[in-house]
């Protein structure tokens, strides 16, 4: 990877850490409808780091839409916020962060950040303007809210009055010693370097520095405190007189350490030219010098008169506030006194995720490997217990790494989870609807992977619930409800899978509605009343399928369940819905956890080997005969322990030829599945193998008749490629 | 070749000046997130030159430069400083900074005010 | 060898002048009397027979799944494929590996000939769209020193796939 893109990369992830930063903070502001001053200042920092993130890789819309928000958030870090002027200062926000998100999404893409963004910097700078008329229109208010602003600027220009009076000595000393005509005149000219910016700080320093050495020196501008003289100096350079007896080639050196400089000149002067400042300028004596003075006399009392007002106005930052309405009224607020969020600062690294794939395929190959070496050695007695001892540490530790690595990718759901807090805020404003998102276990981790493909299907289930599920205030209020709508989202794990259920107390599904629909469309075929409750709510996943003839802006044009669904299979993953008329809905999402590392046995059904996760398999045994028998439909079925089973036989199940027909010459393996425990019959039982999942090849979609039940596949370590089962997906008829 | 240690609160900052330092072959000896660190890292690693962002958290730039100065009156930072932040700038100047450079910067900008120092 | 004969067609970059002319390199392989070409650049590598593992419930074209280097490969016998009686595989059976639509495919043949970079002006429409067991293969046959003997498959058809944006 270039320079270049590791620096978008980091520009992007930088930004978007700070993005959801913002929106946590705010959501909780909003909350709250006001912020502390340590949320302010971190508001104001994090659009002053993106400003200046984005001003360095041009991204131009970025950098203007922070620019206006950190201006914002400039005036409030000084004066406060009323409490009217939140909800505005909030939206305002909101929208930035968003359009920035869709920005760097852009990036993400390899596209170009193009927003549009008059609107919003006109919104921004109105905003400003009229908050900043707000706080002038009070009294003396302004001028002390002036003064604050001034503040660092006040405090140092006594620093640089005591610097200018401590140069100023030179010149003052002049006044009464002779003047000394065979010291050296030099006349220096400076042009900084184009866009350099703060042009008279740098000739500040400049003279400072050439200050320092034996001499007396004065400039032209002579007052460097203000940035006024900036445009000035740009378009005639910067004049340095300097009287020493010092070596020009010292006067370069210094000149030649000072930043920005586009070029300089020496050149030696007459003492008594007309153009060297009068302070330094050699004189016949005639005149009084008195003019020098005057300037050292006015910066101490530019300073003196800066310092009186800088005094009052640093007191109460809130003063200059207190004026303008009830401002500041919010300034005592935003005091320590209120719960400011907790930011543990925690040691995290940032991981480029291709290495952790490399990572794990590495481990995947060492679980398979040592997994072939511990199944093919054949020792004599003896070495074989140190043998067994050696492979069992060797298996621990195996273990042990393969459960670290998984955790480094693993990470929890609130990433995902918190993102839907603004999207509930943005969906119920819109529909003027009042929805409280409540979130559980959001400490549940989860592959990252699973992360990435949760996002997009929650955001849909959750506009689904607060677009279609929540009813309005009026509507909850004649039901009896409580006018605030509930969205729970919830995330637990199961061992190997993960649950993430959404739940809210809005409308429900209707049963009819669905049914009349399915109909219509053709999607039904059976009667209405064979048809169960859950079956009918399930419906709505076939694709082709909406209730809603007027698709709102976020549930999206024909973005339907049936994409949802699609979405959480990729990840293999299931989607289902329950519901109860008036009360509520729940879809639940259950994702596998990314456990590419399976313990397995192998099994062989005619010429095909199978792989069956030992955590499915309650036992195997071999059936005597007539254990395994024929029940009034025609299914076979056997008896364990006292408990009823059906049999599925692997060989019809997957078209198998050349398997084992008859139960007594093969075997039966009880298995554990989500629906109900069932036995499968197979040929012969291989052993129990460590082995690394992987996904089947897409395309086989195309080439095989039946794959349901089948969950991937691995490559043993002689090559061969085995099926792994799931046994959650065996459809059983009984 | 010349010892470089580059402070900024925003990694993105950082990563983008050490980039453009390393392409010219300067040696960039160490990195910090705040003038707190700077200071301590300046102890240790005594950088040729440091490259020093004004605003950061626990302990600015300012803060931060007025520290490592005392420690080392030859010391060379530049200050790195956004718009609008004249008086920081200012103070800076006076405080013993060598130079600054204000953001955006092109890579010449700091190239060549590096070289200026070293 | 096959490989060296599928790097040196991917190693010269068509030039300029030979994009005006619309040249295209074609892998040859052969199906009895029939040699069919395919578009080098959906070529990845040619491989001897290596073993095969199985899928159950599988068409008859999907013999099942090897492995490359860790990766799973479905393979398809291109006599099958293409409605022909299938054959014992020889040691001069191979697999030509093709990416296409993101997705690797093994391609069984009996023989691998040749690559031939062809101009798309001696590419003729053939005169029916070839349907056979539902399959429709050719796209263009060639003409000239080919006699009708060389036809060019459409992949994407073959194998029912549609082209990435």
């Amino acid at each position: 990877m270039s320079a270049e893109e590791s620096m978008v990369e980091v520009y992007i992830y930088e930004t978007q850490q700070l993005l959801q930063r913002l929106d946590d903070v705010l959501l909780d502001g909003e909350n709250r409808k006001i912020l502390t001053e340590e949320q302010i200042n971190e508001v104001f920092r994090s659009m002053h780091t993106i400003k200046g993130a984005s001003a360095m890789m041009e991204f131009g819309t970025i950098t203007t839409v922070s620019h206006a928000v950190e201006d914002i958030f400039s005036l409030i870090r000084e004066s406060g916020a009323a409490d009217d002027e939140w909800p505005a200062v909030f939206d305002l926000a909101f929208q930035t962060v968003s359009f920035i998100n869709g920005e760097v999404a852009k990036l993400q893409e390899g596209i170009a950040p193009n927003g549009s963004v008059p609107e919003l910097t006109e919104r921004a700078h109105a905003l400003l303007a009229g908050m900043k008329a707000r706080r002038e229109g009070g009294t003396a208010a302004p001028a002390p809210a002036a003064a604050a602003e001034e503040t660092p600027n006040v405090a140092a220009a006594p620093a640089a009055a005591p610097a200018a009076v401590a140069e100023e000595p030179a010149v003052e000393e002049t006044i009464e010693e002779e003047t000394d005509d065979s010291i050296p005149f030099y006349k220096i000219k400076i042009a900084f370097a184009e866009d350099c910016q703060m042009e008279t700080i740098r000739a500040m320093g400049a003279f400072r520095a050439l200050s320092a050495i034996e001499g007396k020196a004065a400039s032209i501008p002579e007052k460097l405190d203000t940035s006024e003289t900036d445009r000035y100096i740009i378009e005639n350079g910067f004049l340095i007189y300097i009287q020493t007896e010092v070596n020009p080639d010292i006067l370069k050196g210094i000149l030649d350490e000072v930043l920005f400089v586009e070029k300089y000149s020496i050149l030696p002067i007459d003492g008594y030219d007309d153009e060297i400042p009068a302070s330094i300028r050699l004189r016949d004596g005639s005149e009084p010098a008195v003019v020098p003075a005057a300037p050292a006399a006015a910066a101490p009392a530019a300073a003196s008169v800066a310092a009186p007002t800088a005094a009052p106005a640093a007191a109460p930052a809130a003063a200059p506030a207190a004026a303008p309405a009830a401002a500041p009224a919010a300034a005592p607020k935003k005091a320590a006194d209120l719960p400011t969020e907790n930011s543990a600062k925690q040691n995290f690294i940032s991981v480029n995720v291709n290495k952790l794939d490399s990572l794990l395929d590495i481990v995947g190959e060492i679980v398979t490997a040592q997994s072939m070496v511990v199944s093919s050695a054949t020792l004599d007695d003896k070495r074989q217990e140190s043998f067994d001892v050696a492979a069992k540490q060797l298996r621990t530790l195996i273990n042990e790494l393969q459960d670290v690595v998984m955790s480094i990718r693993m990470l929890p759901v609130s990433n995902v989870f918190q993102k839907m807090k603004r999207i509930v805020r943005d969906m119920a404003k819109k529909e003027n609807k009042d929805i409280e998102l409540v979130l559980l276990g959001e400490e549940t981790e989860v592959d990252k992977n699973v992360i990435d493909c949760l996002s997009d299907p929650l955001m849909h289930l959750i506009r689904n619930s607060v677009d279609h599920g929540i009813e309005d205030k009026d509507t909850r209020m004649r039901k009896g409800k409580p006018a605030k709508g509930r969205i729970v989202l919830e995330a637990h794990t199961t061992g190997n899978d993960v649950i993430v259920t959404i739940t809210d107390d809005g409308k429900g599904l209707q049963r009819d509605a669905i049914l009349k629909k399915a109909y219509e469309k053709g999607l039904v075929n059976k009667a209405e009343n064979e048809i169960s409750d859950k079956d009918v709510y399930s419906l709505i996943f076939l694709p082709g399928f909406s209730t809603k003839e007027a698709v709102t802006e976020y549930s999206g044009r024909g973005v339907g369940m049936d994409v949802v669904r699609r979405n959480v299979a990729e990840v293999g993953g299931s989607l289902t819905v329950d519901s109860e008329p008036g009360k509520g809905t729940t879809f639940t999402i259950r994702i596998p956890l990314t456990l590419t590392i399976v313990d397995g046995m192998k099994f062989q059904v005619g010429n095909i080997s199978f792989i069956i996760p030992t955590s499915s398999v309650q036992t195997a045994l071999k059936p005597n005969p007539g254990d395994v028998f024929v029940d009034s439909e025609g299914h076979e079925m056997m008896m364990l322990q006292g408990n009823c089973y059906s049999v599925i036989r692997m060989s019809d199940m997957f078209g198998i030829e050349n398997a084992v027909q008859n139960p007594e010459d093969g075997m039966i393996m009880q298995l554990h599945s989500e629906g109900r425990d069932f036995c499968m019959m197979f040929d012969q039982l291989d052993g129990e193998y460590q082995v690394v999942a992987k996904s089947l090849p897409s395309y086989l979609e195309k080439c095989a008749e039946r794959l349901e039940g089948i969950s991937g596949c691995t490559i043993l370590g002689d090559g061969s490629i085995n099926l792994i089962l799931d046994a959650n997906k065996f459809q059983i008829d009984v | 070749m010349a010892r470089i240690m580059v402070v900024d609160d925003a990694a993105f900052m950082r990563i983008t000046i050490k980039n453009m330092l390393q392409k010219s072959e300067y040696e960039v000896v160490g990195e910090a997130e705040n003038g707190r660190i700077a200071v301590e890292r300046y102890a240790e690693l005594r950088p040729d030159i440091v490259t020093m962002d004004i605003t950061m958290p626990e302990m600015d730039g300012l803060e931060a430069l007025k520290a490592i100065v005392k420690m080392d009156p030859n010391a060379k930072v530049i200050m790195v400083s956004a718009m609008g932040q004249e008086a920081m700038v200012r103070d800076a100047v006076l405080s013993g900074a060598k130079g600054f450079i204000v953001k955006p910067f092109k890579e010449d900008g700091i190239l060549s005010a590096i070289a200026k120092l070293v | 060898m096959s490989n060296e004969l599928v790097r040196d067609a991917l190693g010269n970059e068509a030039e300029v002048d030979k994009a005006e002319k619309n040249l295209q390199k074609y892998l040859f392989f052969s199906l009895d009397a029939v040699e069919y070409g395919v578009e080098i650049g959906l070529v990845q590598e040619i491989i001897t027979l290596p073993q095969i593992s199985p899928i159950p419930s599988t068409k008859k074209f999907c013999k099942g799944v090897i492995n490359i280097r860790g990766s799973i490969v479905p393979v398809i016998d291109m006599r099958i494929k293409l409605g022909k009686e299938p054959c014992e595989y020889t040691e001069k059976t191979c697999i030509i590996v093709l990416e296409l639509a993101g997705e690797r495919i093994g391609a069984i043949v009996e023989r691998v000939l040749e690559v031939v970079e062809i101009s798309s002006d001696k590419l003729l429409e053939s005169p029916s769209k070839f349907e056979s067991n539902g399959y429709h293969s050719i796209s263009s046959k060639i003409l000239g020193d080919a006699g009708g003997k060389r036809q060019i498959l459409d992949l994407y058809q073959v194998f029912d796939l549609e082209a990435e944006a």
